[in-house]
Parts: C-alpha cells; sequence; structure tokens
C-alpha cells in the first residue's frame, strides 16, 4: 500500500522532450499520440526572462475526476495510488477527458479506449522501476516514490524543494512542481 | 492552448433529442391530464416523436463511444458507478423509454393511459431534460458549463423544443385536437421568456466567475460563435417564435391560420433548441491552470 507520486523540477528541464518520446515508446503510442504534452509560460521581467516548460500528465489524483465520472467503472485508483484505466471495460465516451482539467487523457486511435499515463505500472513485475520518463530524463528534473513513506526520495525533496502541486487545489495531485 | 473538445455535433445533438424526447412526452402526458378524450392523436404524436428522437439520439451517443462501438458488450458495463451522471443518465433513460413504449402501447390498444403512469412518465421526462445539463454541468474543466443554471435552462428549452414538435406534427395530422388547448400554447409566449432570461443569467453568472468562461461567453456576443448565436439562437430560435405568437394571439385555435403559426414557430424553436446546445458545447474554453 503505497501512494506513488511524482516531483518534476521546471527549473531543472530543458524542454528536450526525451521523456516524451520515452513515454511514446514504453507505452507504443502512436507518433502524434502522447501522454505528456507541455505549457510554456515566460518567467520573469524584462530583461531578465526565461521560457519555463512545463511538462504535464496525469496528476495521479486522489479524488481523480475522471474516475468519479467514469460510468462503467472503468477508470480506478489500484491500491497504490495509480490512477489507471481498464481497457476492457472501456466504452470510448470520453466523458473522462472532459472532466480532466488537465487535459491529460488522449483517445487511442485504434481501440478507441482513453488512455493516459499510468506510472508505467503495467511493467511492474512486483519490483517498482522507475517510469520511462523519470529514467531517461537528462537533467534528473523528475523523481518518482513513494508519497506515504517519509524518508522517501521525493517526499525528502518535495519538503527541501517547497513543491506543489500545478494547481493548487483544483484536485489532490499527487505530481508536485518546484518552478 | 487550443485542444480539439472531446465532446462535438453528436453530443450536441443527443443532449438536443434527448430533451426533445422529454419535452414532446410532457406535451402528450399534459395534453392527456387536460383533456384526454379530444387530443388522442396530437398524444399518440407526442409519444411516437419521443421514442423516435430518444432512439436516434441514443444511437448516435452509442457511435460516438468507439471503444463500445467495437466491443458492444461493454455497452451493459454504463451502471457501474454511482457518483457518475452519465449511470444515472442511463437507468433514467431506460425507465423513461420503457414508460414511452408502454403508454404507446397502451394508446395503440385504444385503452385509457392511468393518470398515475403519465406522471410518473412525466417526472421521468423532467429527469431526462435536467440531466442533459447535469451531465455537463459537472464539468469544471470548462468553466462555461460548469454551473447550476444550465440544467434549468435544458429543462426550459426542452419542454419549450419538444412543445413544438408535438404542435408541428399535430398541425399536420390532428389539427383539430389543438383547439381545448389554449393554455398550454399560451406557454409558448412564456417559455422563450424564461430562456431568454436564464441565458442571460448564465452569460453573466459565468462571465463574471472566470476568465475562460469569460472567453466563451465572448466568442458567442462577438466572437466566432457570434452569427449562429444571433441569428440562429436569438433570432430564429426565440425572437421569431415569440413574436409570430404574440402578433398571432386572436388567431383561432384549428384555423388554417393557427396551423401554419404552429409550423413555422415550431420549426424556428427546433432550430433555437438544437443551436443552444451546439453552441454551449463548442463555446467550452478550457480552465487555465498553469500560470
Ligand atoms: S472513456 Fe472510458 S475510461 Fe473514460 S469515462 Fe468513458 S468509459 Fe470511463
Amino acid at each position: 500500500m503505497a501512494s506513488y507520486g511524482m516531483l518534476i523540477d521546471t527549473t531543472k528541464c530543458v524542454g528536450c522532450y526525451a521523456c516524451r518520446v520515452a513515454c511514446q515508446m514504453q507505452n507504443s503510442l502512436h507518433v502524434t499520440d502522447s501522454f505528456i504534452h507541455y505549457d510554456e509560460v515566460e518567467k520573469g521581467t524584462f530583461p531578465n526572462v526565461r521560457n519555463e516548460h512545463v511538462p504535464l500528465a496525469c496528476m495521479q489524483c486522489k479524488d481523480a475526476p475522471c474516475v468519479s465520472v467514469c460510468p462503467t467503472g472503468a477508470s480506478y485508483i489500484n491500491a497504490d495510488g495509480v490512477v489507471l484505466v481498464n481497457s476492457e471495460r472501456c466504452i470510448g465516451c470520453k466523458y473522462c477527458m472532459n472532466a480532466c482539467p488537465y487535459h491529460a487523457r488522449i483517445q487511442d486511435q485504434d481501440t478507441g479506449v482513453a488512455e493516459k499515463c499510468r506510472f508505467c505500472i503495467l511493467a511492474d513485475d512486483g519490483s517498482v522501476p522507475d517510469p520511462a520518463c523519470v529514467s531517461t530524463c537528462i537533467t534528473g528534473a523528475r523523481i518518482f516514490g513513494d508519497l506515504s513513506d517519509p524518508n522517501s526520495d521525493i517526499s525528502l525533496a518535495i519538503i527541501k524543494k517547497n513543491a506543489k502541486p500545478i494547481a493548487g487545489d483544483l484536485t489532490a495531485s499527487k505530481v508536485y512542481y518546484v518552478r | 492552448m487550443t485542444e480539439t473538445l472531446p465532446w462535438g455535433t453528436s453530443i450536441a445533438w443527443y443532449l438536443f433529442l434527448a430533451g426533445l424526447a422529454a419535452g414532446a412526452y410532457a406535451t402528450s402526458a399534459l395534453a392527456s391530464f387536460k383533456d384526454f378524450r379530444n387530443t388522442k392523436r396530437l398524444q399518440l404524436i407526442g409519444r411516437i416523436v419521443a421514442l423516435v428522437v430518444l432512439a436516434v439520439g441514443l444511437v448516435l451517443l452509442m457511435f460516438d463511444a468507439s471503444a463500445g462501438m467495437k466491443n458492444p458488450g461493454r455497452f451493459f458495463y454504463l451502471v457501474s458507478n454511482p457518483t457518475s451522471v452519465m449511470s444515472w443518465g442511463v437507468v433514467i433513460l431506460a425507465i423513461f423509454g420503457v414508460i414511452i413504449i408502454v403508454t404507446l402501447i397502451i394508446m395503440l390498444l385504444k385503452k385509457a393511459v392511468p393518470v398515475w403512469l403519465d406522471a410518473i412518465g412525466l417526472l421521468l421526462a423532467f429527469c431526462t431534460a435536467g440531466y442533459t445539463g447535469v451531465l455537463i454541468g459537472v464539468v469544471k474543466t470548462y468553466p462555461f458549463w460548469n454551473t447550476a443554471l444550465l440544467p434549468v435552462l435544458f429543462v426550459v428549452s426542452a419542454f419549450s423544443a419538444g412543445m413544438a414538435a408535438v404542435f408541428l406534427g399535430s398541425a399536420f395530422f390532428a389539427r383539430k385536437e389543438v383547439e381545448g388547448l389554449g393554455a398550454l400554447k399560451r406557454l409558448r409566449l412564456f417559455l422563450p421568456i424564461a430562456e431568454t432570461l436564464l441565458i442571460i443569467m448564465l452569460l453573466l453568472v459565468t462571465a463574471s466567475a472566470n476568465p475562460a468562461a469569460a472567453e466563451s461567453v465572448h466568442r458567442l456576443i462577438a466572437g466566432d460563435l457570434a452569427l449562429p448565436f444571433w441569428l440562429g439562437l436569438v433570432v430564429i430560435g426565440l425572437a421569431f417564435p415569440f413574436l409570430l405568437e404574440l402578433v398571432t394571439i386572436r388567431v383561432k385555435a384549428g384555423s388554417t391560420g393557427a396551423a401554419a403559426i404552429d409550423v413555422a414557430g415550431g420549426a424556428g424553436v427546433l432550430v433555437g433548441g438544437f443551436l443552444l446546445r451546439y453552441l454551449i458545447i463548442f463555446a467550452a474554453v478550457p480552465l487555465v491552470f498553469v500560470l
């Protein structure tokens, strides 16, 4: 019974999109589909400005709106707090895609199932490897781990770096951002 | 951020047709309460319209759910989640559908539809129209949808559209029966006013609550959706049927002139009813959350 979450440090992110490519490969997505997308925000005032890249994906909300609206029960939260989609139950009604304020879901072109980031949990064979985006990140901007363990790398990093969910209390997000 | 919206034209049609079914049934039931004997064809028209448009709407909805169309057995899972408005909707529609069919059969057997049955049907018609508003009203992603006014607006518009469809059909097949339903027809003056007020409230309330919704409102009144909004919804869908009703208020019910008004005004109301859903769906602008 873990509570998996992620920390993304946008001050380290250089916007190379390697995480998106790794994710697409890991999850066998079409080139035009992706679980990760990016927002670009201008930070600072002239002349000290920089372009902040904010990688976005499923926030693994504890109160996931996609789960509460899903009529078929295809969307659910597993015992480790990961929001998952049972592709055998999904009818592709796209209610979840509307309900997710982060636009984290995409519809699979072939199956019609509404898919999204699953923390690479399907690759899990009992051990818990880092998701593909985390292990591929060239600057170490991403940390994955158990939020319920106060001594995990991620829990310590959240406190040290004062990381916060991207949208305040819009949902009970388990992805934390350093900005 | 320009994202394509998950829901599009077929959902707009579905929201309209489900509401239309509810309104058509409600008109039948009310006509039955008022004067069962002399409105039998009109009631039949209402129940048939309700059944047909509800069926068409559901087919559209199913085709929009592509993973379900590939595996139709999955549609049985639809009632799995008690927190999902869509699950509730499926339950409501199933009961409503059965009631439409049962009352239709009773009428075709030339028996009287029990008042209690039509009363339950009326309640379910109300729930059906209301749920189409709640369905998108609970979606926080699009602040323009996310209001409790939407179900109220959809109920009023559904009743208006359903009544228009029934009187439109009756103009051809049951002209004389409309005579005794003056009070019901008078609602055609009241409903467009109520709908207009609700639309104004919706625009004002959402625009002041959130910048994304303000952008939606701007798109409707002065942006890319302004033409269908002003010409289609406001002029053809609301003002025209209202003014037509107002200036012809003394035309004798059951006359050819009254039938022509039912057809012309009714067509306007139906166009407006569809456009209302269409415009609300497509005016959606997502919440900005990365600041
Ligand atoms: S698209 Fe699939 S996962 Fe999403 S709400 Fe519909 S049934 Fe549930």
